[in-house]
């Protein structure tokens, strides 16, 4: 009888690994693989073109990355990006979710009119944004109504990243916005009609109700948010030709990685090495956040 | 018992057909060489080859004539049969993967930035026994083109056309103002600031080393010692340039950026009469004719500097891949389609100017004054190119530029970065 059981449980492991099978080789060859060659990569001098050349330079990739000041000025990029990005585009996704789910009228439409931005191609927002911010653009037009000179957005070192960061808010907003549509309509209506009756006020509610039992959602959000901003590429690509400028003020690790593997510098090990930095950057920001938005509220 | 048998058979089957499903492609892949080799042995009988050309494609109507000139190809080599691959967007990205993965075209573009990677690296053949097979008379060609693919004495493309730059201005702003075209860096100046009015500027200049190098070389500079193994991006005479350029918008504010003036380029601020002067090449002609048909505009050589002229010259190559099964198939191909029958056809579409110096005494150039200028520039023009493994230093180039006409940031400091940055790339290698 034992055996029977034994020789039956193997018989379902056998069968869950072969169901397996195809998922892992796909999985495998095109995640795991390149995850682990980018990281074998990364100790070499290695150029795609000329792989017979390739030499091991140890931590040498990693050695210079700290001293790059492109390099450097790319991390300080994506931090302050992220800095900006992260809160104002949680909060606002936050006010826009309690909006749509506090029952006004059109509140349909409402969702559907945020959440259309992160829908739509990146590169057809970022086009739509270079009009909008260019010397003779809508932004300058609507600031001459004030009597603000037009200013030339994407071309200063001081505000072409910012004009990034608005345009990103605007986009994404409507994303974590939904996320939190669904978290809230989550959280269980007696909470409220309990805290109604003992005399409790909105902001009470909101305090002590709302945002508590969010916490699992606020977590998801933000962990998405800060990696997504990290990894900033698409949008700054678009926007200064693929140069990150004017002089490195859109600079993004991601470009830089980019331009190394691929854009002329034939450097695949040093773009590896810095690919490596970047997933330790964002790993060590996804366990601080979990530390820090982790515990789960029960009532 | 049954059902789990069942099961079991179903996902072998999902394993087997993906497994299968890689493996036959890679074998149809081998399938698919040895059947090139073995035509590549029988070339000389009636066997027909394939020749791949590829290419980016600027436009549908070079597109089109191109077309037009492979059919001629193929009734002159009925054994040659040619499929033409054009890339429409981020060619060297492709041509590169291309070149790992061992898969490139027999015939591609070359672009003169790109030659001394790509000739260095090994995707590109010398081509010099083809073309002695073939008696291809290169002094024909202009020396500043072939010049650009040209390596270690041996030839590695021919040129198909070209661009220099020129000044174009706008002819109704000059009239009005009783002015002629500048002549000289000092008149450029004055010019300028006599045609700054109001939202025009005089001129519009591009934070582009493609468009400021040739001062450089007009201000009795250079860019590189003779082997390029040393650089002079902060030289005197470079930071004399810078200053001039730079100058223009920061100090004399007679020019602005193609940006500040509410343009994509420099190109599209002239033709929307934001400035009165733009140094572009000969893809304006096109573009104006396309843009601003009712602009009057002239070309003139780019005005002289204190050590004399210079200018850039943009051009591409057809060169023969390392991947070529047929190379001296594929250089019949260049060589037709270098020829001057072909160019010939090729300049009534008036894209680029010919490579061929006999067909620029084309009658079609008599009474074309805007494209004589660009013309008469390739004379003292160098190709547009700086060393193998150059994006690193040149895209410091490019902040340097931005940062001078941006930031207002200092010349001397600036062009010192982009030589420092020389100096650490060329230790790397």
């Amino acid at each position: 009888m034992l055996r029977r059981l034994r020789s039956q449980k193997v018989q379902d492991i056998v069968t869950a690994y072969v169901f397996l099978v195809p998922t892992l080789m796909i999985l495998g060859i095109f995640v795991f693989a390149p995850v682990f060659y980018a990281i074998y990569l990364s100790f070499f001098d290695y150029d795609i073109l000329a792989p017979q050349n390739s030499r091991f330079v140890g931590l040498g990739n990693y050695l210079e990355a700290f001293q790059d000041p492109v390099f450097r000025k790319a991390v300080k990029n994506v931090i302050y990006y992220a800095a900006v990005v992260v809160p104002t585009q949680m909060v606002l996704a936050f006010l826009l979710a309690l909006g749509v789910t506090s029952g006004t009228r059109f509140q349909n439409f409402f969702r559907v009119a945020y959440f259309i931005p992160t829908v739509t191609s990146s590169v057809v927002i970022s086009h739509m944004f270079l009009y909008i911010y260019s010397t003779t653009g809508l932004l300058n037009h609507v600031l001459g109504w004030f009597g603000i000179p037009p200013h030339n957005w994407m071309e200063d070192v001081r505000t072409a990243l910012p004009a990034i960061m608005a345009m990103n808010i605007w986009t994404t907003a409507g994303q974590y916005m939904v996320i939190f549509t669904a978290g809230l309509n989550d959280i269980p209506e007696e909470y409220y009609e309990a805290a109604k009756v003992d005399g409790a006020t909105y902001w009470q509610r909101l305090w002590y109700i709302t945002l508590p039992l969010l916490r699992p959602v606020t977590l998801f959000v933000s962990m998405m948010s800060v990696i997504g901003t990290l990894q900033l590429f698409d949008q700054p690509y678009l926007m200064t030709n693929g140069q990150g400028g004017p002089a490195d003020a859109t600079m993004t690790v991601m470009l830089y990685i980019y331009k190394n593997a691929f854009g002329g510098y034939f450097r695949m090990g040093y773009a590896s090495a810095l690919s490596v930095l970047l997933f330790l950057l964002i790993l060590v920001l996804s366990i601080i956040q979990r530390k820090w938005f982790g515990q789960e509220v029960q009532y | 018992m049954r059902r789990k048998l069942a099961a079991l058979f179903a996902a072998l089957v999902v394993a087997a057909a993906t497994l299968a499903g890689c493996g036959s492609k890679q074998e149809s892949g081998t399938e698919q060489t040895q059947s090139q080799e073995q035509t590549g042995s029988q070339s000389s009988g009636q066997e027909k080859v394939t020749i791949r050309l590829t290419g980016w494609a600027s436009s549908p109507a070079e597109t089109k004539i191109l077309e037009t000139l492979l059919d001629g190809f193929r009734a002159k080599y009925p054994n040659i049969e040619v499929s033409y691959e054009p890339v429409n967007a981020d060619y060297d990205k492709k041509l590169q993967a291309d070149a790992v993965a061992g898969t490139m075209a027999d015939v591609f573009y070359m672009d003169v930035l790109w030659a001394p990677d790509w000739i260095n690296k090994g995707l590109a053949i010398p081509l010099d026994e083809y073309i002695q097979a073939e008696g291809v008379d290169l002094s024909d060609f202009e020396e500043s083109l072939l010049r650009g693919f040209q390596m270690n004495g041996k030839t590695y493309g021919l040129p198909k056309g070209y661009s220099t730059l020129g000044l174009f201005y706008n002819v109704e702003m000059f009239e009005q103002a009783g002015l002629q075209p500048p002549k000289t860096w000092d008149e450029l100046v004055e010019t300028a600031k006599a045609l700054t009015k109001g939202d025009v500027k005089g001129i519009v200049i591009t934070p582009d080393h493609a468009r400021f190098v040739p001062f450089i070389y007009m201000a009795g500079g250079k860019l590189f010692n003779e082997d390029k193994t040393e650089a002079y991006f902060n030289s005197p005479e470079a930071v004399q340039a810078a200053e001039f350029y730079v100058g223009l918008v920061t100090k004399h504010k007679v020019a602005d950026t193609p940006k500040a003036l509410g343009a994509e380029w420099a190109g599209d601020a002239f033709a929307k009469g934001r400035a009165a002067m733009a140094i572009e090449g000969h893809w304006m002609i096109p573009f104006l004719q396309e843009k601003a048909p009712d602009l009057k505009y002239g070309v003139v050589e780019l005005p002289e500097g204190p050590k004399g002229r210079s200018n850039f010259v943009f051009t591409v190559a057809y060169a023969v891949s390392k991947d070529s099964k047929h190379p001296a198939e594929a250089f019949k191909l260049v060589n037709y389609l270098t020829s001057e029958e072909a160019q010939r056809q090729m300049i009534q579409l008036g894209l680029e100017l010919p490579s061929r110096k006999s067909v620029a005494k084309d009658p079609f150039f008599a009474d074309k004054p805007d494209r004589q200028a660009l013309i008469a520039g390739v004379a003292y023009a160098i190709p547009f190119q700086y060393t193998a493994n150059h994006a690193p230093y040149v895209d410091e180039f490019a902040k340097a530029l931005e940062n001078m006409i941006l930031n207002g940031a200092d010349p001397k400091t600036e062009l010192d970065k982009v030589q420092a940055k020389f100096e650490q790339v060329i230790k790397q290698q």
